[in-house]
Parts: structure tokens; C-alpha cells; sequence
């Protein structure tokens, strides 16, 4: 990776390639948190709709913030690292990522807004669809380099 | 530079008509139902003006076996662009939308509100990528080598 330019971005830099986050950078952990991190708005949506409760957001931001930097941790924070940040090849997969995630984001958006306008839901369901949505597609790219990135290779000496 | 008219044109028509119809009293003047197909309308023209840029367009949609290094490299940046755009764009809208109608206390949507956001994210879906590559990326004349 070429050098940081701003102190934000330096800081960045080393927190998403920290020794201490290399617990999750095998693939299979990394399969777990994709898991969990789709299950967690399914579940608020889902705690919304049958024990309707504002109070559901604390749960779901409590969990919510060390799983994703878990998960940005795990793929080196190949979508949170400026373009300058990344080499050649990370950039191209970074990218490609971003593709794949595109037709999907606009799917998952169109049937949250669909559900989001439907008659008759009360307002916590709405808040649970509706955080649900953005929580899926905000993370999608992330959630496909971590499910299909491969293990590191590590040097045989 | 018309492709740049044409992105700006379609988007601008779209927010144009959009304004009028909730903004300017123009519900009003139109029959039920109305505004709804003259959302269709301008949405349907906008993709077909965006797919009449036929090489952008394919750069855009044509499976990556059919273009050069260089050009899948500026699709794959144009993705990435044309994503964080399109979140930012719907959920800065949804956010509006929804502290907008909790202060005008609208409590039911018709026909013609979800058409609008409909027919607007659908426009926007569809041509994204491509308007992304229109407004960033110059396609060379290819020359001959012999």
C-alpha cells in the first residue's frame, strides 16, 4: 500500500491493518461475521415487528459498531482506505466488489421502500425495515469481499 | 460536452417535473392518477436518452470479456462512484422524506408520492453507472494499427 497522506488517513491506515485484528482475517471467521451481520438488523427488524420498542435500538447499536469495524478489520479496510491507499490490485478488487454489490443494493432498496410506504405498518416497524435497508446496503460491498476473499498465503520458508 | 447536457437534461427534467408536481401546485391541476404516468413518462425518456449514448451505455452493461483492461478498470471505478452516490442519494432523500412528512403530519401516501420515488430510483438504478461514465470517462477513437 502507498503511503497516507492526512493524519486521519495514517490513523486509518494502521487501525484496519492492527495485529490485534488478525483473528478475523481467516477466511472462515471472516464467513461468521458476514453471518452475523446480516442476521443483526434481520433480527431488529424482526424484534420491531413483534415487540415493537424504541428501545431495540440500543441492542442493535451496541452490536452493531464492534461488528463492523470487525468486519472492516478483517479485509484490511479495503472499502474505508482512500484510493491512494490502495495498490493496484486491492483497488481493482475493491472496485469489483462494488460492482457486484450494485444490482442487489438497488434491489434491497426498492423493496425496503416499497415496504417503507405500505398502509398500516406502525411507526417502529417502519423504523426497523427502514434501518434494516440501509444497514444491508451500506454494508454489502464490505460483506462480499469478506465472504470472498481468499485465505493469505503464508510464506514457506 | 452534450453528453454532460444529456446527464444534467435528464436528471434535471426528472427533479423538474417532480417539483412542479408537489411544490408548485401542479397536483392540483392535474386529474387523479396523472402525475403518476407523467413520472413514468419523463423516467422511461430519461433512460432512453442515456441508452442512445450507445458506447457509454455499453461500457456501462456489456459483460467485461467484451472490453479492453483499460476500459474495465474505468467501469469498475464508475461502479464504486455511481454506489456511493446512489446510497447517499435515496437515504439523504428517505431521511428528508421522513422528518418532512412528520412536520406536515402526512400521515398516507397516494398513488402519485410513491410513484414519484419510484419512477426517481428506478431512473436512477438504471442509469447510474453509465451517466457516472459519461460525465468522467473520454472514449478514444480507436486507431488502426496497420
Amino acid at each position: 500500500m502507498s503511503t497516507s497522506k492526512s493524519k486521519y488517513e495514517s490513523w486509518l491506515h494502521r487501525s484496519m491493518n492492527d495485529p490485534a485484528l488478525s483473528w478475523a482475517h481467516p477466511q472462515s471467521v471472516r464467513r461468521k461475521l458476514v453471518i452475523a451481520m446480516i442476521a443483526l438488523p434481520l433480527c431488529f427488524t424482526a424484534a420491531m415487528w413483534f415487540l415493537p420498542s424504541i428501545w431495540w435500538f440500543a441492542p442493535l447499536l451496541v452490536l452493531f459498531v464492534p461488528l463492523m469495524g470487525s468486519l472492516n478489520g478483517s479485509i484490511r479496510g479495503l472499502t474505508e482506505l482512500r484510493q491512494h491507499q490502495l495498490d493496484e490490485r486491492e483497488g481493482r478488487t475493491r472496485d469489483a466488489a462494488f460492482r457486484k454489490a450494485f444490482w442487489p443494493m438497488i434491489a434491497i432498496g426498492v423493496a425496503g421502500l416499497f415496504l417503507l410506504m405500505k398502509p398500516g405498518l406502525s411507526v417502529e416497524l417502519r423504523a426497523g425495515i427502514g434501518f434494516a435497508a440501509f444497514i444491508l446496503t451500506m454494508t454489502m460491498p464490505t460483506l462480499i469481499l469478506a465472504w470472498s476473499l481468499p485465505d493469505d498465503v503464508k510464506d514457506e520458508d | 460536452m452534450s453528453r454532460k447536457i444529456t446527464v444534467l437534461g435528464v436528471y434535471g427534467a426528472y427533479a423538474a417535473i417532480v417539483s412542479f408536481v408537489f411544490l408548485f401546485g401542479g397536483k392540483q391541476l392535474m386529474l387523479p392518477a396523472i402525475p403518476a404516468a407523467l413520472f413514468g413518462i419523463v423516467a422511461w425518456t430519461g433512460v432512453w436518452l442515456i441508452h442512445s449514448h450507445k458506447s457509454y451505455w455499453r461500457l456501462a452493461n456489456a459483460p467485461a470479456r467484451e472490453l479492453d483492461e483499460r476500459e474495465v478498470q474505468a467501469r469498475l471505478s464508475a461502479y464504486w462512484t455511481a454506489y456511493s452516490l446512489f446510497v447517499t442519494i435515496v437515504f439523504v432523500g428517505l431521511l428528508a422524506l421522513s422528518f418532512g412528512s412528520d412536520m406536515l403530519r402526512i400521515k398516507t401516501w397516494d398513488v402519485n408520492d410513491v410513484s414519484a420515488l419510484v419512477w426517481g430510483v428506478f431512473l436512477l438504478g438504471l442509469t447510474l453507472p453509465t451517466t457516472v461514465m459519461m460525465w468522467t470517462y473520454d472514449i478514444q477513437p480507436v486507431e488502426d494499427e496497420a
